[in-house]
């Protein structure tokens, strides 16, 4: 028996594939013909730039930074799933409702090319972000009003996208060095299969900390560093504002970062049990990957030529909209994706050792189960703490939650046998199972992520951003207002100096808006 | 316990195709996999499995392990172990002095190669005629040269 799906009549799902990027980010969507379409601002740029200013009145702007702005956040991403939170205007703001803003502008953007409601997404997050940051990547999208279909690793993406568009075949690596987060993947393409062999990463390397050495050296600011880092990319010589670089000396200033990103392809390779030329290609994705210099270390180091005919700044995006695509068809989907987890998984043992259960790179979804006893008479509860990380130490790695079994019978120590199913699902998320032995019956789990958002957090978030858009509605509305007004004044003034300069305008404007003078005065327009 | 074999449809060989073993993979991660029928628990229980049956199979480590298993033997069981003889504990020892004393290393890693290799043919050949207790055997010290390749990298 067949499904026949036919193109563009199921339009309840539509999904798009969205770039989360530290830097930009993008959104694009599989038309029912089929194509990969990257969709653009009115002006024409597809790349919004992952910036969020707000302002004292309440006015929120994605993608620029507003004139008196009270704060502008850059590169959230970076602190996603961190416990850090940002000051605006003396209040608290979370990187997930920054990142809330960025995610609902792309949403509005698709909505209004497509000229339907979207309600979910693919989006992409490094490879290496552990279970907080992907978490937080989901939280986000909620708030934004987004049901997130799948997370997907930025470069398995990338792979997706070259995979389909160039027929390619075989072990590939790809280099992902983004704005403020480094992945390299392994991976097997084989008859519409891409499974991922090994990922390894830095979530706190980038492009950002390119213009931070350029910024140190030069005693400049981030923005300057950056404007010669991308005049360098073309050009061997560099100069904004009487600041001047070489490409030389930039190189020298990178090559320990460089050095840095090859170590862990090597860490990538290894794990994938593959050797340098035993690869079909290498792909390199991310703007910071424009740079010469870095395109000539991988292509030394790897021995291979790179792929970078699709464009690195669109890649993502295209691969998480086909994955989209390619979910909502269930049984007769094109291709198949298995990856892994890119972090070990383990618990906190006697002494603060951790103890690995799922260890890194194993493909997902996966459960383990492990069996837990209580060490004290009459004991009815137990604690247990997950980590993630590769150290030994529960100090060194990432704690992920804390977890109490409850309702264990009080039995003597040792003698309850409580069986834990630790699961990670295909986003690579933790779910948690737990059965009593010695009496059958399934345990509850409560469970406290360490650095996610609680349930009334979220409702709480969810409620001020519902306060947020009315908000945004009236802040639209009277940034309308604004506009309508400045051109009476404009056609009002021609008209006032036409006829007497005696009277004045504060005279005549009262007269004209009664309500709106006072209105624009007190909020300082 | 799950029978791997069955469950990616392969005969109950130790001998076993990379190639054929990785299209029954693919092809059974096509039919089940999250993916393609739903993100429930049950779901990826299968998923894992199947990833686990395919982890189990392709290693010729842990692929003896788990037809001993399926044969109700335990290689690698704590405590005192049937398995380990007599043989392997003073070969052990040989191994670990030479290690201890060696100044070129890839002597006795060209050593090491060679025993793995042997002990690789054992195993196959025990397996084929169903002589259970040879291939536990064989199985243990694959198991102590595994964990002598490691002491062999840290040596170096």
């Amino acid at each position: 028996m067949l499904d026949i799906l036919e193109p563009g009549t199921d339009n309840s799902r539509l999904v798009v594939g969205i770039d989360l990027g530290t830097t930009n980010s993008l959104v694009a969507y599989i038309t029912p013909q089929g194509q990969a379409q990257v969709l653009a601002d009115a002006a024409g740029k597809t790349t919004l730039p992952s910036v969020v200013s707000y302002r004292a009145d309440g006015l929120v702007n994605v993608g620029a930074e507003l004139p008196e702005a009270l704060a502008t956040i850059h590169s959230a991403k970076r602190y996603m799933g961190r416990g850090h939170d940002f000051t605006v205007g003396g209040v608290q703001v979370s990187p997930i409702e920054v990142s809330a803003h960025i995610l609902r502008t792309l949403k509005r953007r698709a909505e209004q090319h497509l000229g339907q409601d979207v309600f979910e997404a693919v989006i992409t997050v490094p490879a290496y972000f552990d279970d907080a940051q992907r978490q937080a990547t989901k939280d986000a999208a909620k708030l934004a009003g987004l049901n997130v279909l799948r997370l997907l690793p930025e470069p398995t993406a990338a792979a997706v996208a070259y995979g389909l568009d160039k027929k390619v075949q075989g072990s590939f690596l790809v280099y992902d060095l983004g704005g403020g987060t480094f992945d390299v993947s392994v991976l097997k393409l084989v008859d519409g299969v891409f499974q991922v062999l090994a990922t390894v990463g830095d979530t706190q390397l980038g492009g950002d900390d390119i213009d931070t050495l350029i910024a140190k050296q030069l005693r400049c600011s981030a923005m300057v560093a950056r404007k010669i880092k991308e005049i360098l990319t073309i050009a061997p010589l560099g100069e904004v504002d009487g600041y001047s670089l070489s490409r030389e000396a930039l190189n020298g200033l990178t090559l320990p970062l460089v050095e840095k990103t090859l170590n862990i392809c090597d860490r990538a390779l290894a794990d994938a049990g593959l050797k340098a030329d035993e690869l079909d290609g290498v792909i390199l994705v991310g703007g910071q990957t424009r740079m010469p210099f870095i395109r000539e270390a991988v292509e030394k180091h790897l021995g291979h030529k790179p792929l970078t005919d699709l464009n690195p700044d669109e890649i993502v995006a295209v691969g998480a909209a086909l994955q989209a695509d390619n979910l909502t068809r269930g049984k007769c989907a094109e291709f198949l994706l298995l990856d892994v987890n890119p972090l070990s998984l383990g618990l906190e043992t006697m002494g603060g050792l951790v103890e690995k259960i799922i260890p890194r790179n194993t493909p997902i979804p996966i459960t383990k189960a492990a069996e837990f006893t209580t060490y004290q008479d009459g004991q009815t509860a137990i604690k247990i703490h997950v980590v993630q990380g590769e150290r030994e130490m529960v100090n060194d790695c990432r704690s992920l939650a804390t977890f109490t079994l409850r309702g264990i019978p009080p039995l003597k120590a040792g003698e309850a046998k409580v069986q834990v199913v630790f699961a990670l699902d295909g986003d690579g998320i933790l779910m948690v199972r737990a059965k009593d032995l010695t009496t059958g019956v399934e345990q509850q789990v409560e469970v406290k992520p360490t650095y996610g958002v609680s349930e009334e957090q979220m409702v709480q978030m969810l409620k001020d951003s519902l306060t947020f858009a009315a908000q945004d509605v009236q802040t639209r509305k009277l940034a309308e207002a604004r506009l309508e007004l400045e051109r009476s004044i404009l056609a009002a003034m021609t008209l006032t100096t036409s006829l007497t300069n005696s009277i004045g305008l504060r005279l005549l404007l009262p007269r004209l808006w009664p309500n709106g003078w006072r209105r624009c005065y007190s909020t300082r327009w | 316990m799950i029978n791997f074999f069955a469950l990616l449809g392969l005969a109950e060989t130790f001998a076993v195709d990379l190639k054929q073993l990785e299209v029954k993979y693919f092809n059974a991660q096509r039919e089940f996999h999250p993916d393609r029928v739903g993100n429930s628990f049950e779901a990826m229980q299968q998923g894992a499995n199947l990833n686990e049956a395919y982890a189990t199979l392709k290693d010729p480590f842990k692929r003896a392990c788990h037809l001993l298993q399926l044969q109700g033997i335990d290689a690698l069981q704590d405590g005192p172990n049937p398995y380990t003889t007599p043989q392997l504990l003073q070969e052990s020892f040989m191994m670990r002095e030479a290690l201890a004393e060696a100044n070129d290393v890839s002597v006795i890693k060209a050593d090491h190669a060679m025993r793995t290799a042997a002990t690789l043919e054992k195993i196959a050949q025990a397996a084929e005629t169903q002589a259970w207790t040879e291939m536990a055997q064989a199985v243990v010290t694959l198991k102590f040269l595994n964990t002598f390749a490691g002491e062999i990298a840290r040596h170096a």
